[in-house]
């Protein structure tokens, strides 16, 4: 090689180098900021809870950094386990049932002309938007014994005694269903929207009344869609402990009860954590073997 | 009448004040293979889906195999249709999309495998018997459409452009292979497509649509020698066409005023005297005078010359008529016909191969009901 070639590869080397440079600032620049803002408020905290899991209490309530199991041997108390047992009950209940809620309303909207489409998305979205505490103070105050139903009830003449609505399991599964519904409705309705008209056709073609159309065709292909909503109900029902505590009157409980106490009256931390890490658990295999079936579903 | 398989009376469609199916009649005979042909919008598609239950008509009724059934839902009728798109289901395989139909007729699983069998031996798809639909390519997933309507037996076979989507060379080889599959199965077919190269090689019958009306009805050669209306002429093949009056009109033939020019038709084809129409003429049916001996029995007219262009096996004369009609003669090269540009040209063509035809919308004359 003589010398210009030489002068030539090392320039070009520079370039490259120039180039990768130039490359790597500009990513830094697009995610740095959220990636900091990730690692910072996410990363460090799961980081945290992981590590307080194994850690102990001291009897004042302070976390003690030694490495300990008692926060996963609490767990293994009855009364824990019941606690979880009867959560993963109750969103169970909740799911279904608002799958049975969402499943009309979506498909309806899905068939529906645009007009009528946007106003029913509308409808479900807007108290969505509306503080959700808000909301449960309202259902508080219709199903109270001075409240709207009763106070109905009583002036037609059907009751003599106001009903005890509220305080009630049922007041509880209904406010925590009326809380999840637009999370089904969404999925729901998209998937049913993708549906191709000419499919539904083909199925009527070949001799499909509405019945067998629905659990032949419409439903197996808004599978993807309800096990969507089914992550995004079944997951946070089980932490939606505010909603237990205020139409439940503190009488019930479910494990997002038993965790926030952990953080603040009882002073548990680690066992707090532990009860966090094994939902956290329970999660990630719930929306495991989601993504698996959707996958063979879609396809 | 076990003959008509479908008969349409006066059966009209609107939507919302337009008009996309206007007053049709039409019957269409067990075992044929008719084509509803035409350009987007003539509303063939929306007579198809008439026929298998998806729209109810507007008015007029629908006979399927003798049982009126224009109110009749589409799962109850004898017909099955093949989409355009397909329309297989995206969940099912292969086996069970054609099996779908069979099962929802509850018949016992071993006639069911037995058919099913039967339908994916015949086109030709044994080894993708478990394959899902996403998992083919458009060929295949053609045939399945295909498959999974015919294994139900049915009175008609409903297709909606099925060919539309594939690539040339396929299509022509899918072409035939329906062709064949319909005289060999007897099952009675109605076509619809926009290609009329397809619509001549595969149909028994063509029914011309255009605008929501029927324009014309025929086989093949019908509608190419001897066309009905202005647009079939125009829209099958390729044709020249002037403008006229009707001058005379008696049992041989009808003549007519073209700018001056005197010519006639020996066709059976009658207008009366003074109604506006227009002459036919078939590019290969024109000579130029120069060449003919005797022109004595020929229609002749003065044009233009343009200009020449060689497609190998054909020479295409583009001329114009003094008022800027444009005229296409082809020849075969046999020998060179040279004329200048500008040049004025004699061309003349035979009294029996040319043909009157009217313009449908314009004109109401009592053809219709003639099938």
């Amino acid at each position: 090689m003589n010398v210009e070639e030489i002068k030539g590869n090392q320039a070009e080397r520079r370039k490259e180098k120039k180039d990768q440079a130039g490359f790597w600032s500009s990513v830094l620049m697009t995610i740095g900021p959220m990636g900091l803002w990730t690692i910072l408020f996410f990363v460090f905290p799961f980081i945290y809870i992981i590590l307080v899991s194994f850690c102990t209490r001291d009897q004042f309530g302070n976390v003690v950094y030694e490495f300990s199991l008692a926060g996963y041997q609490m767990l293994t108390r009855q009364m824990y386990f019941t606690v979880i047992y009867q959560t993963i009950i109750r969103s169970a209940i909740v799911t279904f049932f608002v799958i049975l809620l969402a499943y009309p309303y979506a498909y309806l909207a899905s068939q529906a002309n645009k007009k009528i489409q946007s106003m029913m998305m509308i409808i479900i979205m807007v108290p969505f938007w509306t503080s959700s505490l808000l909301r449960v103070y309202a259902i508080m105050n219709i199903t109270s014994k001075n409240g709207m139903i009763n106070s109905l009830l009583m002036y037609a003449g059907i009751i003599k005694e106001p009903l005890q609505i509220l305080y009630t399991d049922a007041a509880v599964n209904f406010g925590m269903i009326y809380c999840a519904l637009p999370m089904m409705v969404m999925p729901l309705y998209t998937s049913l929207q993708k549906l191709d008209p000419s499919v539904l056709e083909a199925g009527r073609d070949l001799g499909a009344n509405s019945f067998e159309l629905f659990l032949k065709v419409i439903f197996p292909l808004s599978i993807p869609g309800i096990m969507g909503g089914v992550v995004l109900v079944f997951i946070p029902s089980m932490f939606n402990f505010f909603v237990v505590d205020a139409l439940g009157g503190g009488k019930l409980i479910i494990i997002g009860n038993v965790i926030s106490n952990q953080f603040s009256t009882t002073r548990n931390w680690p066992f707090g954590a532990a009860l966090s890490v094994v939902i956290m658990i329970l999660s990630t295999v719930i929306i495991y073997l989601n993504n698996r079936l959707s996958m063979k579903a879609e396809r | 009448m076990e003959e008509n398989m479908i008969q349409l009376s006066n059966v009209t469609k609107t939507f919302n004040n337009m008009t996309a199916v206007n007053s049709i009649n039409l019957t269409v005979k067990k075992g044929e293979f008719l084509t509803f042909l035409g350009p987007s919008g003539c509303g063939k598609t929306t007579t198809l889906r008439m026929i298998a239950g998806f729209e109810e008509p507007t008015s007029g009724t629908i006979e399927i195999a003798g049982k009126s059934c224009e109110k009749l839902p589409a799962n109850k009728r004898d017909v099955n249709t093949v989409f355009q798109n397909y329309a297989l289901f995206p969940h099912l395989s292969i086996w069970d999309n054609i099996a779908f139909g069979l099962k929802l007729k509850k018949l016992p699983k071993a006639e069911i495998k037995e058919k099913v069998e039967r339908m994916i031996t015949m086109i030709k798809l044994e080894e993708h018997l478990n394959k899902k639909p996403y998992q083919l390519s458009g060929g295949q997933k053609q045939r399945v459409a295909i498959a999974r309507s015919l294994v139900n037996e049915p009175k008609v076979l409903l297709l909606d452009e099925p060919l539309g989507a594939l690539d040339l060379k396929l299509r022509k080889e899918m072409q035939l292979e329906l062709k064949h599959l319909q005289s060999e199965l007897g099952i009675t077919f109605v076509y619809v497509t926009h290609d009329q190269e397809e619509a001549l090689t595969i149909s028994d019958r063509i029914v011309i649509m255009y605008n929501g009306n029927i324009e014309q009805i025929g086989n093949a050669e019908d509608i190419y020698e001897r066309p009905r209306t202005k647009f079939a002429a125009d829209f099958i093949g390729e044709t020249n066409l002037l403008c006229g009056k009707v001058v005379e009109s008696n049992l041989d033939s009808c003549k007519i005023d073209v700018n001056g020019t005197i010519v006639a038709s020996e066709g059976s084809r009658k207008y009366i005297k003074g109604s506006p129409v227009y002459m036919s003429i078939r590019p290969e049916n024109i000579h130029f005078a120069d060449s003919l001996e005797d022109a004595s029995d020929y229609n002749s007219l003065d044009v233009i010359y343009d200009e020449v262009i060689y497609i190998g096996n054909m020479r295409r004369h583009l001329l114009h008529t003094p008022n800027g009609d444009c005229i296409k003669v082809t020849r075969v090269s046999r020998k060179a016909e040279h004329f200048d540009r500008g040049q004025h040209v004699k061309i003349c063509w035979s009294k029996g191969r040319c043909i009157l035809v009217h313009n449908e919308s314009e004109v109401n004359l009592n053809e219709r009901g003639r099938n």
